[in-house]
């Protein structure tokens, strides 16, 4: 997990990171951010039933 | 015959096109008389005679008293235009210094050839001079001043900071705030022409602005007046009033065709499909409508509700058939009316481009909800930037609130779409579109899986979900459900989907 949050495309942004961020654990947070990403890609989020 | 004043009446015409309001589309008769509806190319030209007496006009929107304290402000503009000369001027004293020098590598007839006024060259001149011209263009000031000459560069470039800065961002007394660089906010609107200057129209055969085959007056179409209409214009010379006559008569509350047409619009936005499901064409080529009783009913009420969008909006939301699941445990239904032509089920349909952006900018508690102003430009990539040609014209704004507004201010460019937009389907601005596509393909998955915005909208939605439902991660899954996904059930999907919480959540 560790590995893959150093990886992560937040380390080539140029965005600030969040405020909330701070004093968590990076992998943790990594995998948080992953989540939300695959909640914006679902289709139960793009299609309206 | 000037041939702009005609193009630009036909433009204007065709941008009124008939499609928006009052079906079916007339743009056929522009060359030859309608094939199947009952319209002449004498209906297209005076209708096009009604927009010959006018022509765009840009004007402020503000008052006088604004405009003049602008116009005061003038020379806050001299002092930065002086700054920026200064500061050219000692850009090119450095490069001409520093050519001198190249000079000497060249030969004797490049040299003189590249001396010569560069709009007064020969071809053979800028053939021989384009090497030198090369070398001028590769200098890097920066690296070629002298102490002296890099203090007072940033004297200038403290000059140029300090007037820009103090040119009044607002009008001192009313607080309009001047748009861009000290411009006034200001409209494009259709203007009246002198009627001296109004050009005549006439039909053209076959559409060609040279062959003229008779000269008309302005008139609306003949199918839809009775002869004792008192709509009809009956004067041969066109005229400001036409226009508003014209208005006038689209928004009669008895005119057959303009709040179907709209009622119909706006019900193919909720439902995914018109109760007409031409809905660019009312006329013998379009569909029928599905619910002709409804669609009378709708038009009816809209224009007793004085055109009122917003009622219009509540009458069909509220409605049992407008929440409906589209979710359907009956495979007779789906047999007998596979389409949903009938309305049994809503129909799924993907959010469109703008409301998608919205969305994902809503869900990660960003979504700047400011109205109006100059349209913005969010920064893009590199790569996406690719197909600007020039990529200055992308200018994204200095404070990163801005831009996260809505999709509807986002800068549509003729020769450049959003790059998000173009992957959900927004259609060309350029044309009319009746119906958007709503395709479902890869570019759209890769998107939103690996562009930026994308990733930097997920964090925020991330740093949302620790805000709003605390540092706990078994509370996240929910949270992240109910805020993106509250129309669907999480427990319902979990067990379609044969997931289970893992022990210890």
């Amino acid at each position: 997990m560790k590995r893959l949050a150093a990886e992560s495309p937040a380390k080539k942004s140029q965005d600030v990171e969040p405020k909330e961020f701070q004093n968590q654990d990076p992998a943790q947070m990594h995998a948080l951010t992953e989540l939300c990403l695959t909640v914006i890609n679902l289709n139960e989020f793009t299609y309206v039933d | 015959m000037p041939r702009l004043p005609l193009q630009a009446a036909d433009r204007r015409h065709r941008g009124y096109d008939g499609r928006r309001f009052s079906r079916p589309d007339h743009n056929c008769a522009r060359c030859h008389d309608h094939k199947f509806d009952p319209l002449s190319q004498k209906d297209y030209y005076q209708l096009q005679a009604v927009f010959a007496s006018s022509a765009p006009v840009t004007i402020p929107v503000v008052t006088g008293a604004t405009a003049s304290h602008r116009d005061e402000g003038y020379h806050y503009l001299i002092a930065l235009d002086e700054a920026r000369k200064g500061y050219l001027a000692m850009d090119k004293k450095v490069k001409e210094r520093v050519m001198e020098d190249h000079k000497k590598d060249f030969a004797p007839e490049a040299v003189r050839a590249y001396e010569i006024a560069p709009d007064k060259r020969t071809a053979q001149q800028i053939e021989q001079a384009a090497p030198l011209s090369r070398v001028y263009d590769s200098i890097k000031i920066e690296e070629n001043f002298t102490p002296e000459e890099k203090i007072q560069r940033e004297k200038y470039t403290e000059a140029i900071v300090k007037a820009a800065t103090r040119i009044p961002q607002k009008d001192g007394s009313h607080y309009v705030r001047f748009d861009a660089f000290f411009d006034l906010p200001s409209a494009t609107v259709l203007g009246h022409l002198e009627p001296e200057l109004l050009p005549n129209t006439y039909v053209l055969e076959r559409g060609d602005l040279e062959r003229h085959k008779m000269k008309v007056g302005p008139a609306l179409p003949a199918i839809l007046l009775s002869d004792d209409d008192p709509d009809k214009m009956e004067s041969e010379a066109p005229g400001p009033r036409y226009r508003k006559q014209l208005a006038l008569w689209l928004t009669r509350p008895d005119h057959p065709l303009t709040s179907r047409v709209f009622v119909n619009r706006v019900w193919q936005e909720h439902f995914g499909q018109g109760i007409v499901s031409t809905t660019n064409d009312f006329g013998r080529q379009g569909q029928r409508p599905s619910h002709p009783e409804l669609l009378d009913w709708l038009a009816t009420e809209f224009v007793e509700q004085n055109w009122s969008l917003k009622s219009l909006h509540r009458l069909i939301m509220l409605s049992d058939a407008y929440q409906r699941d589209s979710r359907f445990n009956s495979p007779e239904d789906a047999k007998i009316d596979p389409n949903n032509v009938y309305l049994w089920r809503m129909n799924r349909h993907r959010l469109e481009a703008e409301t998608l952006w919205d969305t994902i900018q809503a869900v990660g508690g960003t979504l700047n909800l400011k109205m109006g102003g100059r349209p913005i430009m969010p920064p893009l990539s590199t790569a996406e930037l690719t197909a600007l040609r020039i990529k200055e014209v992308w200018v994204p704004p200095s404070d990163p609130a801005e831009a996260n507004r809505r999709g509807v201010y986002i800068m549509s460019r003729r020769n450049f779409m959003f790059p998000m937009f173009d992957k959900f389907d927004r259609p060309d601005p350029a044309t009319s579109c009746p119906r958007r596509d709503m395709t479902t393909v890869a570019p759209q998955a890769l998107w939103s899986l690996n562009n930026d915005i994308a990733y930097r909208q997920a964090r925020q939605f991330a740093a949302r979900l620790l805000r709003d439902y605390g540092k706990d991660p078994s509370s996240w899954v929910n949270g992240a459900w109910q805020i993106a996904c509250p129309a669907s059930s999480l427990k319902e999907t979990q067990e379609a989907l044969n997931v289970h919480e893992a022990p210890g959540g």
